[in-house]
């Protein structure tokens, strides 16, 4: 589990003596450094869970992790600048979704049929289930995501927008399609390895 | 394994490198980003405020409802009253949400019922009982509802509706939502493209039921698109069976050795060749295109001929061998003859063949458009003048009686041994050289007679081509013959065949109205195939209409069918119509036309054909189980009845 708070908030600023402002900002890059290299993937994971199109992921992160870089000052003393990054990104892959949407209305793109999967890595079973959560309502998706990763159900309360006690109904419908989509794949056992029956895993 | 092994298994290892080096490019990327702002001194704008929300101190309410605005979102919100905890009386929404109803901010007073009286009458229920479940168990749903705006416009909203806690204590209800019209739209859109591609199927009038060859009017239109961009050839085959067939060959067996004769025609033929059924015991084959085989179309006649005449076809106890001829037309690209007179020029030519004791007759081109017409003529009449024909009759069984009432007589063609066919290749030709008439009013004429030979206990159906209608002596000829044979007119149901269009609208309709005026009833034939539009149905008096049977053949497999079937029955019992099913094959094709309330079923199922003189010498007895259709938690009755 990859959880970042903001425990850059608790190192000193450096001292503010001659050319400081240029070691400042030397300190204040690679503190923002670390904290995107520890970030990142959790960012992401998070917003795809949303949002299955990724490049508009990629630009929101992009432009979320740039914003928090250059309000650094400000963001690396916030009580959780992770959380900050990802409601930063999220209003703005739902702002791009949206006029995406007024634009052309088009299908969800069909993806053809995965392959099934025999799991038997860390890997292949995270494949699996990002394949399962589109087939979660959105909120469902994000908040048993962030619930994964470590976030408390105030704070997903806040960063998503919903209410305290939703995100509790949200995590065990959630946990209650997923386990049912894990049946249906053939996944009932505690015992075995294997799946019961190559079965797709929709 | 099992759900939580997986996602134990998904969360047990750190990042990967990969994944590390790509979030070290990236972190590198944003800080060169900034790095380039800042040496051009371009600012980048941040539109997020950086504050704590969990400092602010906001009660939830507000929260969701910022959050909800800065996703462009709209929210409604209910709140308990003062002193009544458990019921929902005020009720608010923001300025995005009064937007997306299409009312100008702070332009309506809300109320619970204004808003109920926003909502589409037809979604108001749903959204209310979304709105009090969640609020009953205190658990968050989502709507989908349709609202009229302000302008009259509709518009679809989906909603998620949480319910909103305070100090512990349920305090209301929040519905984000926004306007999802455009996906709406593409989602119904995408259910009715799927239902289409469900519901469409083949074109089943294109090709034969028994043998699986396309129809004689598929393969006429074919023949007639290769004539007009190409040359080529038309063979057209003749089998019979050499030998008397004996006294228990059934149509069953008749229809397996038609089966038979087919499936060796098409490996004889090879690929290259379009097949068809012409005519009973009469193949069409089209030699044409840049897939025609290597030899001459006299060498795959003569080929086909012989190959048949020496094949033995297994046919119950004994096997027998098929009397083959052959004979062909050339045509070049571009020929003035239609499909259809180079079919008639191909049947002529394997008729010269028998004749003249040939395997195979060859016409090198087309033959003259007045010596074609001028011999089917003859032919026809000759049939006429000669009684070339036998009557049957098929019993139609009265569903709601589960008994046969009716009989529909059937014209059955004699072939040159004598065997009595199926007329619709002879009635096609008679049809298209406009001699349909004598046809008709020979069938009529011997029909009432043997109908007045009979005990006349019956209700019987006669066919009249939708040409013969056009003739303005056709009504007189049949009071005439009624009254000479002294028949019940009510016993009899005049079947306008839709083979052919009607020809003269004006003349159908005085026949039709003076035929009712006898008292005889009217029936459509064929219905959904023909040429008869929906149209007749609200100007014409027909009585019965009779689905054509390419609707029933697959009625159980084909939701398709099922459709046209049971909403085409609704609407002729409405205009006051019965229907008629033909083609019903078995116990489920009935029980299913029974359930949509089909007031007659015709078909193997309900009896084959017989001989017109025994069916009304020794009426059949057939034994049909009657199963009504079980109402909500009744068990099915079963009755046994035997019908005679």
């Amino acid at each position: 589990m990859t959880t970042v708070d903001g425990t850059v908030a608790l190192n000193p600023d450096p001292p503010d003596d001659d050319g400081g402002a240029g070691r400042l900002k030397a300190q204040h890059d690679a503190e923002f450094q670390v904290f995107t290299e520890a970030g990142y993937g959790t960012v992401e994971r998070i917003l795809l869970a949303r949002c299955r199109q990724r490049e508009l992921v990629q630009d929101a992160l992009h432009e979320a992790f740039l914003h928090a870089r250059v309000k650094w000052p400000e963001v690396r003393v916030h009580v959780n600048p992770v959380g900050w990054v990802i409601t930063t990104a999220r209003f703005k892959i739902l702002k791009e979704q949206r006029k995406l949407r007024d634009e052309a209305a088009t299908a969800p793109e069909d993806l053809p049929p995965a392959p099934p999967l025999d799991v038997t890595d860390a890997w292949q079973a995270r494949e699996l289930v990002e394949r399962w959560l589109p087939q979660l309502s959105p909120r469902q998706a994000e908040v048993f995501r962030m619930s994964r990763d470590g976030f408390g159900d105030r704070e997903i309360a806040v960063h998503l927008g919903v209410a305290e006690d939703s995100v509790v109904s949200y995590r065990s419908a959630a946990i209650g399609k997923l386990r049912q989509l894990a049946e249906q794949a053939g996944y009932r056992s505690k015992t075995s390895r294997r799946p019961g029956g190559r079965h797709e895993s929709r | 394994m099992n759900l939580d092994d997986i996602l134990a298994l998904a969360e047990s290892q750190p990042a990967t490198a990969l994944e590390v080096a790509r979030a070290r490019r990236f972190a590198r990327a944003v800080l060169s980003e900034h790095d380039a702002a800042l040496a051009e001194n371009r600012e980048i704008i941040v539109d997020a405020e950086v504050v704590d929300p969990l400092a602010a101190g906001l009660d939830e309410a507000t929260r969701i409802a910022r959050a909800a605005q800065l996703a462009k979102l709209g929210t409604i919100t209910w709140t308990v009253g003062r002193g009544q905890p458990r019921r929902l009386t005020d009720v608010s929404w923001s300025d995005e949400m009064a937007m997306i109803f299409g009312y100008a901010p702070g332009t309506i007073e809300l109320t619970s019922d204004a808003l109920l009286k926003i909502v589409h009458p037809a979604d108001a229920a749903a959204f209310r009982a979304a709105v009090e479940a969640a609020w009953e168990h205190r658990r968050p749903g989502e709507v989908t509802f349709r609202v009229i705006r302000q302008d009259r416009t509709v518009c679809y909203v989906r909603c998620d509706i949480e319910v909103l806690t305070d100090a512990g204590e349920p305090s209301g209800v929040i519905a984000t939502g926004e306007d999802v019209t455009a996906q709406e739209l593409a989602r119904q859109e995408r259910v009715r493209v799927a239902t289409r591609n469900e519901m469409l199927c083949a074109d089943r009038a294109a090709q034969d039921h028994v043998t699986g060859l396309p129809s004689r009017a598929w393969f006429t239109d074919e023949v007639d698109r290769a004539r007009r961009t190409t040359d080529g050839a038309l063979v057209v085959v003749a089998t019979e069976p050499a030998v008397r067939l004996p006294g228990d060959f059934t149509d069953a067996d008749r229809d397996r050795l038609a089966a038979r004769t087919a499936h060796l025609l098409e490996q004889i033929a090879g690929p290259g060749v379009t097949c068809g059924l012409v005519g009973p015991g009469l193949w069409g084959m089209l030699v044409t295109g840049p897939d025609r085989p290597g030899e001459t179309p006299e060498a795959l006649a003569e080929r086909i001929a012989d190959t048949l005449r020496h094949h033995l076809f297994p046919t119950g106890s004994k096997s027998i061998r098929l009397n083959t001829w052959a004979g062909l037309v050339h045509f070049g690209a571009g020929v003035p003859e239609t499909g259809f007179d180079l079919l008639v020029d191909g049947e002529y030519a394997v008729r010269e063949a028998r004749r003249s004791g040939h395997v195979v007759h060859a016409l090198d081109h087309p033959v003259r458009n007045t010596e074609r017409t001028a011999r089917c003529r003859e032919r026809v009449l000759r049939a006429v003048s000669a009684n070339r024909f036998a009557l049957y009759t098929q019993p139609l069984l009265d569903l709601g009686l589960n008994k046969v009432t009716r009989h529909e007589i059937l014209l059955r063609v004699r072939s040159d041994t004598g065997e009595p066919t199926a007329p619709w290749a002879f009635l096609d030709i008679a049809e298209r050289v406009g001699e349909i008439l004598a046809v008709d009013k020979w069938v009529i004429d011997h029909a009432l007679e043997a109908v007045s030979r009979g005990t006349q206990t019956s209700h019987y159906q006669l066919n009249v081509s939708g040409r013969s209608l056009a003739d303005p002596g056709l009504l007189a000829f049949v009071h005439e013959a009624i009254r000479r044979h002294e028949v019940d007119p009510a016993r009899l149901t005049f079947e306008i065949t839709e083979t052919a269009l009607i020809e003269n609208h004006n003349a159908a309709l005085d026949f039709a109205t003076g035929i009712r005026r006898i008292g005889c009833h009217l029936a459509l034939d064929d219905y959904g195939t023909g040429f008869a539009p929906l149209n007749y149905l609200r100007h014409f008096p027909v009585d019965l209409v009779k689905i054509d049977g390419t609707f029933i053949v697959d009625l159980c497999r084909s939701p398709t069918d099922q459709a046209l079937v049971s909403q085409l029955v609704t609407l002729c019992h409405t205009l006051g119509i019965r229907v008629a099913a033909e083609y019903v094959e078995d116990e489920p094709t009935l029980d299913l036309l029974r359930g949509y309330g089909v007031d007659f079923a015709q078909g193997f199922r309900c009896g084959r054909p017989v001989p017109i003189g025994a069916s009304l010498a020794a009426p059949e007895s057939v034994e049909l189980e009657l199963r009504l259709p079980a109402r909500a938690g009744e068990d099915q009755s079963v009755t046994r009845t035997v019908v005679g």
